[in-house]
């Protein structure tokens, strides 16, 4: 087998055993910490997805939950793998599912004064009935226990991913050196089987390239030592960057020594490679009008229906470190999480001004 | 069958609906699925596992030459036709041919070594053809030449298509382009797919034998 066919084997599952890299670089949210400005999605957008058939892309979003999403209920659209790995048959999302880029009639308004209100059209020329964050703020529940919480999502960068298995072309492929997955253009013929089985549904179609596309974990700054432009932008410092084998990393402490940071969906079996500090919140309030400690605010249902069985542990280790900072004894997790140093603290190999290059 | 030498100039066979193509009885070709044990991955085997495409069953297949130039005339029932697309899950109608390079090359696709030139139309971009080469399944690749014009017309369900081909094809383009020559016997496949099911890449009817094509002398 030469270099060529072993570097194609790679996130693929070749009998029984997932082929894997020689290194993952994956991503750590702390969702406690986002405060939903969107300018990791606009350092992403101005940075990749600026050209013509791009519009509509937003390789990163952030989604206000409880909702809906980006695109409009992909959490059941299927894709992915079953247990005994078979893969999950899916659809590809639509335009408006995902949020299409609007039409304005600035013309008619500002120029012409055919027309007195500013009005999006939508790639149909209607109405919209959808956009890439439609429920922003909306969240869930009844004054004054309503909640909501920011949540970022970009393409997973899976250990197995479902995208790279379903191409009929062997178009897309995982790095050697990294573990992130990409899409070569040259051999995407726009099929878009990609975009049905990627159970995160982080894909989008090029209608002018006719190719598909997503996020490429800034591959180009990756190798030039410099962080992705969504987490190298981020005001709050809460999206940690580094390789899961680096144990003296913040990425391997949060994820395997403190077991605080989990995948998104893991039940959909693609393993992904970002993960999240699920976010605390304050106690429900009773009816009449007292804090319930024992109730976060936020169901530990619907953080289990994402984040799965192990969101309740990872909220009691946060808590109690948060308690043991809060009486001024030393916390390694708190201390990780607070981000003293930027950037050594939040992406520690990744650190060059891309300035200065 | 035969593609007859004709004098092109007062013909008009670039156009499917042209008297000429009238004067030819159609070659009828039957088509079947494309196996799903070949779909070259497990997601497109698991959710096609049933068979539901491919199903258009024959296309009538016509063909003339001038000495110069090759016109070869598809059709085909498609009540849906989709020629445009504008949101993610459409695909448009498509049809192409494909012709050996090499004496053993397979008609699925060819071989490491037994290339194949595959003409593609789709419906969204009517006027040309694309010239490509393949290898195997899922390796098809595009070339910058041949020129291959198309002109289409879907009338009363059925698509009408004709290619036409300069017959020469460039010395230097031999491992990507057939040449034709007059007086001699080529073999073609073809292939349909309806885009109003979804279907692109390996879901498409094929015709599971190849066809004779002989250019009058």
């Amino acid at each position: 087998m030469d270099a060529t066919e072993q570097a194609a084997r790679i996130g693929r599952d070749i009998d029984g055993q997932i082929v894997k890299p020689k290194r993952q670089l994956a991503m750590v949210f702390d969702l406690n910490k986002c405060l939903g400005c969107h300018t990791c999605s606009i350092a992403c957008k101005t940075q990749w997805t600026r050209e013509e058939g791009m519009e509509g892309m937003w390789w990163n979003v952030v989604n206000t939950l409880p909702g809906e999403g980006t695109p409009k209920g992909w959490e059941a659209m299927g894709g992915g793998f079953e247990p005994d790995g078979r893969q999950r048959p899916s659809r590809i999302p639509g335009k408006e599912e995902f949020g299409d880029a609007w039409q304005f009639n600035q013309k008619e308004v500002l120029f012409d004064g055919t027309a007195t209100h500013l009005e999006p059209k939508n790639f149909k020329g209607e109405k919209p009935s959808w956009g890439p964050n439609w429920d922003e703020d909306q969240g869930a529940g009844e004054y004054p226990n309503s909640h909501f919480f920011y949540f970022p999502r970009l393409c997973n960068h899976c250990t197995h991913p479902a995208c790279l298995e379903a191409c009929p072309r062997g178009a897309i492929y995982k790095r050697e050196q990294d573990g992130i997955v990409l899409i070569d253009d040259q051999k995407c013929k726009g099929y878009r089987f990609c975009m049905e089985a990627c159970p995160y549904k982080r894909i989008y179609y090029n209608h002018v390239k006719l190719v598909s596309q997503k996020c490429i974990f800034c591959f180009p700054r990756i190798d030039e030592g410099v962080a992705p432009a969504c987490a190298r932008q981020c005001p709050g410092r809460l999206r940690f960057v580094g390789y899961l084998d680096d144990e003296s990393g913040p990425i391997h402490k949060l994820v395997h020594q403190w077991k605080v940071a989990l995948p998104l969906h893991e039940e959909f079996g693609t393993q992904p490679n970002v993960f999240y500090v699920p976010p605390l919140s304050p106690p429900r309030v009773t009816a009449t009008g007292k804090p319930d400690p024992s109730k976060p605010r936020i169901p530990l249902e619907y953080l289990q229906s994402l984040f799965g069985p192990r969101v309740e542990e990872s909220l009691g280790i946060l808590e109690a470190e948060k308690a043991k900072k809060a009486r001024g004894e030393p916390s390694e997790l708190m201390d990780i999480l607070i981000v003293y140093r930027w950037p050594d603290h939040v992406f520690p190999d990744l650190t060059k001004d891309p300035a200065t290059l | 069958m035969l593609a007859k030498r004709i004098n092109f100039g007062a013909e008009e066979p670039g156009d499917p609906a042209a008297k000429i193509w009238g004067r030819f009885p159609a070659r009828k070709v039957a088509l079947v699925p494309a196996p799903v044990g070949l779909q070259p991955s497990k997601y497109i085997q698991g959710k096609w596992r049933d068979g539901q495409f491919g199903a258009t069953s024959a296309l009538g297949l016509q063909a003339v030459h001038d000495g110069t130039e090759l016109a070869i005339r598809l059709e085909w029932e498609c009540e849906q036709p989709v020629a445009t697309v504008i949101d993610n899950d459409q695909f448009a109608d498509a049809a192409a041919l494909l012709f050996p390079l090499s004496e053993s090359a397979s008609l699925i696709m060819g071989a490491g070594g037994e290339p194949v030139s595959i003409w593609f139309w789709r419906a969204d971009r009517p006027k040309v053809a694309h010239n490509n080469v393949a290898v195997g399944i899922g390796t098809s690749r595009l070339t910058s030449s041949p020129l291959i014009s198309t002109r289409a017309e879907h009338t009363h369900g059925r698509w009408a298509l004709v290619f036409r081909r300069a017959l020469a094809a460039d010395a230097t383009a031999a491992a990507e382009v057939a040449p034709f020559d007059p007086g001699k016997a080529y073999r073609v496949a073809l292939a349909v797919w309806r885009g109003a099911n979804a279907e692109r890449a390996g879901l498409k009817a094929f015709s599971p034998e190849w066809v004779e094509l002989t250019l009058e002398a």
